[in-house]
């Protein structure tokens, strides 16, 4: 259970973290609409404050648009996780297995689907049901959840654009510990030729 | 026994002021004792005395788990904004006397703390042995790979919990979760549905099985600590004590109603035949008054026998009031002028001999070890042997000797028939009852509603709430044990579900018995498993480092650890605590513990054969398959002896006062008569037998009975008044007793009133005309030879068709189609479509002898709803043919016009789509064995039968147009067809267009 737990936090931030993936948030930050898929790579940046430790990871992601995500993690550890509106499996390269959640099964998710949907669809009205927004500086958006239940995992996140505001450059994610979760979003492409069993689980 | 009549009357004349004040001293004392009996509507009370049910039936009242009440509160909007008013309205019922465990938020609201919590309860929980399964090592990188995935709010888990030690628990939570199919929206830490618009507290009330008042009492509390309900917000109580509320107010005012309608039934007898020049005889109203006056001295001799009487005998007691008013009825007819007593005297033989065979019935009753049917034998045969005492003795001593007797203008009712045509007759009346036994066995129905009284209202109310509450699926079976205290209650369940390990999932409390808990914590704070845990820190740290962790980073684990041997109270975490209250309570007077499984018939098997031979010591299975069982088995089972009994004993008594074959048979052919009826009219109406139904047909051997025995007396006696009349009057008093049965809601009642209203009927025709003495024919105490009459020989097929065709009647040759060997294939089927609102587009093909006419056939179907919205299109034009619901049908401008069988078919398409895509939720049916295919029933009549060849749906009924429905290639292919049409309409389903999703498995899209 814990590690669906952090199955569900991490589908969570996953897709909160699209570079592409908004439409219109708040007083004009545009995103891109036409697109169908869109990559990068990512660096993750893990700070742990009681520890005074710090995590890099590395890897790189895909989204469809309103459809599937996958993220893939290079270093330290190798795997694969892809997540569709049903389920999320995970794929540990080390050991060849693979995970397979169904959100009917983890109810959890649905908390975490539910600030997704907000997250996606950009809608001020809907963000503003679940966070507070405040834009802190040009192409900078502040977002403090009200909800209790997103409260527990996260104080705060920024989502920082590119200058013309149409990619999603940066996420930082505040946690109630004071622990830190940094993710850069590098070498953005749409709809870059995918090979064809890109989003095949467990993958080749 | 003549002359001892006669000598009777002669006592009771001489003696009159004498008799009639110990019959009045009897009177006072009966009523004395009532007025201290207690009654009861316990529904264990309608079950056999068998080990099994008995200790069913102690464990449910010693565990007290049909006490339970949950309070549903339910807003148009969210109810989360009242839930300070919630939290005050559980402490307000807690402080109701009585009421325990009361219970609205069951967590804290930080579910990570309650997660971290888990850790400082291992020491008890789990002996340290546990450790041998940790591996610092694979702890470490999994410590680091969960590092690498976004997640924020995770950390402080990770580090409590590096060897996922607490997941056992978790499991055993998911598990309990899963079989019980609760449902609540987590992110709230109370009962809080996942639409956010109702709320829900639970509490013990602490009431004991069947006690009404208390009942009341609680919910009157109840409803006063909740009041004032805030603006829009309702409130329901959902509860077992319901039923027992609901069934006390069914059976009282079933009561009333059956016995006003059979005081009404009297009364209009009275006046409309006992008069006297024009004037009521106001003397008859001794009639009903001995039946009733036998019938208090009956129930208070009950008082000394029973501690307790049940209402449901009450309720017949109206029934068998009217049986003993028959004995009066005749009484009064033959007390006429100077020969009264001469007339009366010969009445006794055929009343003894009515009154002996419908009491031998009642013993039989008896010897179906049914506590609620021992004390309707005892108050049966009681009141009516002293009914028939008192009618003899002292009744005709009350009546008005001068009065002529009324007659009734009855039509001779003689008829003769050419032998051939006889048979023929009794062989077709042969076959319908054959038939219609076998249908009315096909839909009997022995489950536990068959037995409930309880008002639609409440089961409405109760399957709303278990469709907002549970998930869709099979519901949970409780094995429940009770012990003095909750440790021996939970040892005495496992002793039990031990046997099931491995066999089915049984999900059982989560956490182990208090004694074993403090025995593991004791074992951590020994030395050896001290230093184990410190020789685990140390290959910890270690480990840490080797994956580039802080050698520190498990240390909120080994700090937990250490706090949870160390510390002495022995609460356990939020997230245990109140599951394991549910599951192990203790109580004034004792404790009980449960396990839960699925609701299914391998489960109730496996489970019901360990507490077999567990020797079900204070444990049982409780649920609804379990009673199912019980009643098929156990009622099902005795009812074919004791009807089979019934019959030889009326057979055996009729045998040793008539001597003679023919007048035997003549005495059973009212028997036969009723039976048959019953069955044909059973048959095609398809009415459901019941338990009830079952021994009411068992009774009717001994009342029907009666009226051959009056029709071969007066046949054979010289003396024996003239018995059409009172015949009549008798059977219309016990009919009206009977019928006034058939406006109760409660289905035992019903059952019985159903079976004897027609049954009586019956037999008083058939007793009128074997009473007929034949033009020219002499009784045959008058010395002439009479022809021996052939009828009755020819109602031997019937007899041997009646007691021997179909007898596997829910017996234990049954199968429900649940536990047949296809039952998952059509339990598959039936699951073929979502719950949630879809789409189906499909070409339709219908076939009309000699012709075919395909569309496009596009709808959309709402589950939920109910409501499916269809339109049919020409495939080459694009014309519109027919729309549903509005049905507007044909289009002249389609380029090939459809049949007239399609827009026929279009009218009746919204019910047949209904048929296939929302049939979802089979209810079982006992089917015998013999026949080839499985049958589930709907609650709106559809049967649906499983063959070798594919799934047939059909209507259950008689003489109703039949259809069915086929399906093929998992679902894709439909096949409607209406076979006395000749017509068959076929759905190819395919799939429709984007954003929706697609179903792998019937290749269905459907929308969500």
């Amino acid at each position: 259970m814990p590690h669906r737990l952090t199955f569900s936090a991490l589908l969570f931030c996953l897709l909160a973290a699209l570079p592409g993936g908004g439409t219109e948030i708040g007083d004009g930050l545009r995103g891109a609409a036409e697109y169908r898929v869109v990559t990068a790579d990512f660096r993750q940046i893990r700070r742990l404050k009681e520890l005074g430790m710090e995590l890099t990871i590395r890897g790189s992601m895909a989204s469809e648009r309103n459809g599937r995500l996958r993220w893939q993690v290079d270093s330290p550890t190798r795997s694969v996780t892809l997540i569709g509106s049903e389920t999320l499996r995970h794929f540990d390269r080390e050991t060849g297995k693979t995970a397979v959640i169904r959100k009917d099964s983890f109810p959890w998710l649905r908390i975490m689907g539910d600030a997704m949907n907000d997250w996606l669809t950009g809608d001020p009205e809907r963000l503003a049901r679940r966070f507070k927004v405040s834009r802190p500086s040009p192409g900078t958006l502040l977002l403090a959840p009200t909800d209790p239940g997103l409260q527990q995992f996260c104080r705060s996140v920024e989502l920082s654009f590119s200058p013309d505001r149409r990619e999603l450059r940066k996420i930082r994610i505040d946690e109630p510990s004071g622990d830190e979760l940094e993710i850069i979003f590098l070498n953005v492409k749409r709809d870059p030729p995918l090979p064809p069993d890109f989003w095949r689980m467990p993958p080749e | 026994m003549k002359r001892f009549a006669e000598q009777l009357l002669r006592f009771t004349r001489r003696h009159g002021p004498g008799c009639a004040a110990a019959v009045i001293l009897l009177g006072l004392l009966s009523g004395a004792a009532l007025l201290r009996a207690r009654f009861t509507n316990d529904v264990s009370r309608l079950f056999p005395d068998t080990p099994e049910s008995r200790a069913t039936f102690q464990v449910l009242r010693e565990t007290r788990l049909a006490d339970t009440v949950q309070l549903e509160f339910l807003s148009e909007r969210s109810i989360v904004r009242h839930e300070a008013w919630l939290d005050r309205t559980a402490g307000r019922i807690a402080a109701i006397p009585g009421v325990r465990n009361v219970l609205f938020r069951y967590r804290s609201g930080d579910l990570l703390s309650e997660l971290e919590d888990l850790t400082g309860a291992i020491p008890r929980m789990f002996p340290p042995d546990i450790l041998r399964t940790c591996d610092p090592d694979a702890a470490a990188r999994s410590a680091v790979k969960q590092l690498a995935f976004p997640a924020p709010g995770g950390m402080r888990l990770l580090r409590s919990q590096p060897f996922g030690i607490e997941r056992t628990l978790l499991l055993r939570l998911k598990n309990l979760d899963e079989t019980t199919g609760f449902l609540t929206a987590p992110e709230h830490p109370c009962f809080v549905s996942r639409d956010g618009k109702r709320a829900m507290i639970i509490f013990e009330s602490g009431i004991e099985l069947g006690d009404a008042d208390a009942v009341r009492r609680l919910f009157a509390a109840v409803r006063e600590a909740a009041a004032p309900l805030p603006e829009g917000v309702k409130m329901r109580i959902v509860s077992g004590c319901s039923h027992t509320l609901g069934n006390e107010e069914t059976l009282k005012r079933d009561a009333t109603v059956a016995g006003s309608v059979s005081l009404l039934f009297f009364l209009a007898i009275f006046f409309a035949f006992y008069r006297r020049g024009g004037a009521p005889d106001w003397r008859a109203l001794w009639i009903p008054a001995v039946p009733l006056y036998a019938s208090l001295l009956a129930l208070g001799l009950m008082t000394l026998f029973f501690r307790e009487i049940c209402l449901y005998v009450i309720g017949l007691g109206s029934c068998i009031t009217g049986l003993a008013i028959d004995q009066g009825i005749h009484v009064y007819a033959a007390c006429r002028g100077p020969e009264a007593e001469k007339r009366v005297a010969a009445l006794v033989k055929p009343m003894t001999l009515s009154a002996a065979t419908s009491i031998l019935v009642f013993v039989f009753l008896a010897l179906t070890g049914i506590c609620a049917y021992r004390q309707l034998a005892f108050f049966a045969g009681t009141s009516l042997a002293l009914s028939c005492f008192i009618a003899l003795a002292l009744l005709p001593h009350l009546l008005d000797r001068d009065r002529p007797a009324a007659e009734l203008p009855l039509p001779g009712m003689r008829f003769r028939l050419p032998g051939a045509a006889r048979l023929l007759l009794c062989a077709a009346v042969a076959a319908a009852a054959g038939f219609g036994i076998r249908a009315l066995l096909r839909n009997a129905d022995f489950s536990l509603a068959s037995l409930d009284g309880t008002p639609a209202e409440i089961l409405r109310e109760e399957a709303e709430f278990r469709a907002a509450w549970r998930k869709a699926g099979p519901s949970a079976a409780v094995i429940a044990a009770a012990g003095p205290t909750g440790d021996a209650a939970q040892q005495r369940l496992r002793s039990v579900t031990d046997r099931l390990e491995g066999r089915i999932a049984v999900a059982g409390p989560p956490v182990p018995p208090r004694s074993e808990r403090r025995r593991n914590r004791g074992m951590w704070r020994s030395d050896p498993a001290r230093r184990e845990i410190a020789e685990l820190e140390t290959r910890t740290r270690a480990a840490c480092l080797r994956a580039g962790l802080p050698a520190n980073f498990f240390d909120p684990f080994f700090l937990r650890l250490r706090a949870g041997i160390d510390g002495g109270g022995d609460g356990l975490p939020p997230l245990l605590e109140h599951v394991s209250r549910r599951m192990v309570r203790e109580h004034p007077g004792g404790a009980s513990a449960v396990a839960l499984m699925a609701d299914s018939p391998e489960n109730a098997r496996a489970a019901r054969e360990a507490l077999r031979r567990q020797g079900f010591r204070d444990c049982a299975l409780l649920s609804k398959e379990a009673f199912h069982t019980i009643i098929r088995e156990e009622l099902g089972g005795r009812f074919r002896v004791l009807f089979a009994l019934s019959v030889l004993a009326a057979l055996l008594l009729a045998a040793a006062v008539f001597r003679n074959f023919t007048d035997v048979l003549r005495a059973l052919t009212p028997v036969l008569v009723s039976f048959a009826l019953l069955a044909v009219l059973g048959g095609a109406t398809g009415f459901r037998a019941t338990p009830a139904a079952a021994f009411a047909l068992v009774l009717l051997t001994g009342l029907a009975v009666d009226y051959g025995i009056y029709a071969v007396c007066r046949r054979n006696d010289p003396d024996m008044p003239e018995v059409r009349t009172p015949v009549v009057l008798s059977a219309v008093t016990t009919v009206a007793g009977a019928g006034a049965l058939l406006v109760s809601k409660h289905p035992a009642l019903f059952g019985t009133g159903a079976v004897l209203a027609p049954g009586i009927a019956a037999a008083c025709l058939c007793g009128l005309a074997l009473a007929s003495r034949p033009a020219g024919a002499a009784p045959k105490g008058s010395g002439e030879k009479k022809k021996p009459h052939s009828f009755p020989t020819a109602a031997l097929p019937l007899l041997f068709v009646l007691l021997f065709s179909g007898g596997g009647c829910a017996g234990k040759g049954a199968v429900s189609p649940r536990e047949a060997a296809a039952a998952e294939e059509i339990r598959e089927r039936l699951r073929l479509y979502p719950d949630t609102p879809f789409t189906v587009q499909g070409v339709a093909r219908l076939e009309a002898p000699g012709r075919g006419f395909t569309f496009l056939l596009g709808a959309e179907i709402d589950p939920a709803a109910g409501k499916i919205r269809a339109a049919a299109v020409h495939p080459g034009s694009g014309v519109l043919l027919f729309r549903i619901p509005e049905a507007e049908a044909g289009s002249p401008a389609a380029a090939s016009p459809p049949p007239r069988e399609l827009l026929r078919t279009a009218r009746n398409l919204s019910d047949a789509l209904r048929r296939i895509f929302l049939h979802k939720n089979p209810e079982p049916l006992a089917v015998s064995q013999k026949q080839e295919y499985i049958a589930v029933c709907s609650a709106d009549g559809v049967e649906t039968r499983l063959h070798p060849w594919g799934m047939e749906r059909r209507r259950d009924a008689w003489f109703s147009p039949s259809w069915r429905c086929e399906y093929r290639d998992g679902g894709k292919e439909t096949v409607y067809r209406i076979p006395e049409r000749g017509v068959s309409l076929r759905l190819s389903i395919r799939h429709t267009g984007s954003g929706e999703k697609n179903d792998p498995d019937t290749g269905l899209r459907h929308r969500r």
